[in-house]
């Protein structure tokens, strides 16, 4: 089903990217670039761009001038063909979480893997395991659309994280989670971050920018992305989904990984 | 079976795909009510094309034997150009009603009018001063390319919007992942299924009213187009019918995830 593996490493590299909309420039000369297994924050106001550079990298849109990379491979010269296999391989928390409301919880998680090519045995053990991962393992068979809006972002959390992908992007991923979740969640992906998968976190939280495990933070400001000050906010001691951090690795350790993390394309 | 697991996958939503059936087997049902009076009705256009005829009315003179007026009604009944010959009292006076086929050559009519003249008098006109049948084979023909054409447009909507009604999830498989051609198989194999099944179903339908129905119809067709009916379309025919729609179905279907994904 997949294309072949091209070994490359997952490294993310934008290169004097500039995208505006409707003559409102949004990103200008950006660059930078993320290593394999980075954990990135990226901060900025609302509105800053952050989505826009998250929509770049996922090849939803294309930058007017500048080129972004992905494992040497140049995204926005990806073919209608080959986009979704490049997509496989990048985790997305939504930010308006892209859920199928009238479905169960399970069928949202596995589609991750199914597009894949997994069985439906596969892809349901990679949902539970996922959905244990953000506490919801006891509601897999719930509608999505009878859970609360903190339940569906987690279920869009784990649906990321079913898909074992060698990047992940999450845009606003603790919006409506309380502070105690916001932390779980930050913690689940600086754990995938140390296992090699590369995490860029967009938010405009103070709380999540506040992450002292974050590789690096980032801030977007008058177009530029720009280095970011860590602040410690959060302690680590908060509970993990009412589970305790050896029962996540456990979890986590359970899962197959992909390999090497790489971009397949 | 990966394919009837995918298929699983997309019957998630029952109603949908109940919404879905019903109009496709409505629309094919009615469709094959078009179809097979036109086909009972001896149409094809290379029917229609041609001249047609005239019943031929035979006064036969009052002096000939019944007997053998008798025998000649069925001696014209043998002649392959007649549908039927019957032979009508009409005020003590007997009366030769020549039916002739649907299509029959004008030339082969004046042959027939030339030789019954011989026994009496004929009263009709052959050839273009009765065209009403054609005409009427004329709107029928149109009537059943209408409603192939609107039965189409039907289907063509319903399928659409079954698709269409699963867009979201279309959409974020597609995000996720998802090829064109991972995201289309099950919806066209689910476009072929069930208008193959509409198509089936209508077939099963059309012979049981036609069974229950059958004096009715046939005097109605008879009456309507002066032929005699032959019966329902071939299995074969159907067969090929079913294969037909149910391509179109899931080339609807496939256009359908194009144009969301």
């Amino acid at each position: 089903m997949s294309k072949p593996a091209a070994d490359v490493p997952a490294t993310i590299v934008f290169s004097k990217v500039s995208k505006s909309f409707g003559g409102r420039p949004v990103l200008r000369d950006v660059s930078f670039s993320v290593d394999p297994g980075e954990f990135v924050l990226l901060g900025g106001a609302s509105g800053s761009g952050k989505t826009t550079l998250l929509r770049l990298l996922l090849a939803l849109e294309r930058p007017d001038s500048g080129k972004v990379a992905v494992a040497g491979r140049l995204v926005h010269r990806l073919t209608d063909s080959s986009l979704p296999y490049y997509r496989r391989n990048i985790g997305v928390v939504f930010q308006d979480l892209m859920l199928i409301p009238d479905a169960s919880v399970t069928h949202n998680v596995r589609l991750s893997v199914e597009v894949q090519g997994a069985s439906r045995r596969q892809a349901n053990a990679r949902a539970c395991m996922a959905l244990e991962l953000v506490g919801l393992g006891d509601l897999g068979n719930t509608r999505v659309d009878k859970l609360p809006q903190e339940a569906c972002q987690r279920v869009a959390i784990a649906r990321a994280i079913a898909q074992q992908p060698a990047i992940l992007l999450a845009d606003e991923p603790t919006e409506s989670l309380g502070a105690g979740y916001t932390h779980a969640v930050l913690d689940l992906f600086a754990r995938l971050a140390e296992r090699g998968t590369t995490v860029i976190l967009a938010s405009r939280s103070p709380l999540v920018m506040g992450y002292a495990r974050a590789g690096r933070m980032m801030r977007i400001q008058d177009c530029q992305v720009v280095p970011a000050q860590s602040r410690t906010l959060i302690h680590e001691q908060i509970p993990y989904f009412g589970q305790t951090v050896s029962e996540v690795n456990r979890v986590l350790d359970q899962m197959p990984t992909v390999g090497p993390k790489e971009v397949r394309a | 079976m990966s394919l009837l697991v995918a298929m699983g996958r997309f019957i998630r939503r029952p109603g949908v795909e109940l919404l879905t059936f019903f109009p496709l087997a409505l629309t094919t049902l009615a469709l094959s009510l078009v179809v097979t009076t036109w086909h009972n009705a001896g149409i094809s256009p290379e029917e229609i094309l041609r001249p047609q005829v005239a019943p031929i009315a035979v006064e036969v003179d009052r002096e000939i034997d019944p007997g053998i007026v008798a025998a000649l009604r069925l001696r014209v009944q043998e002649l392959p150009a007649v549908a039927r010959a019957e032979l009508v009292e009409q005020a003590g006076a007997p009366r030769l009603a020549v039916h002739l086929r649907p299509g029959t050559e004008p030339e082969v009519a004046h042959r027939l009018s030339a030789r019954l003249a011989e026994w009496g008098e004929v009263r009709s006109e052959v050839g273009e001063g009765w065209d009403s049948p054609k005409q009427l084979r004329r709107v029928a023909l149109a009537v059943a390319i209408f409603s192939l054409l609107s039965g189409l447009g039907v289907m063509w909507s319903v399928l659409r919007h079954r698709v269409f009604a699963r867009r979201r999830e279309l959409v974020v498989m597609h995000l996720l992942g998802a090829t064109r051609r991972f995201l289309a198989r099950p919806h066209m194999v689910l476009g072929f299924v069930h208008t193959a099944a509409a198509v089936g179903l209508a077939y099963w339908l059309t012979n049981i009213a036609y069974t229950m129905y059958r004096p009715e119809v046939d005097g109605l067709l008879e009456s309507v187009f002066a032929v005699e009916p032959v019966g329902l379309i071939a299995p074969e025919h159907w067969l090929i019918a079913g294969g037909v729609l149910g391509c179109f179905g899931a080339w609807t279907s496939r256009g359908a995830v194009k144009q969301i994904v």
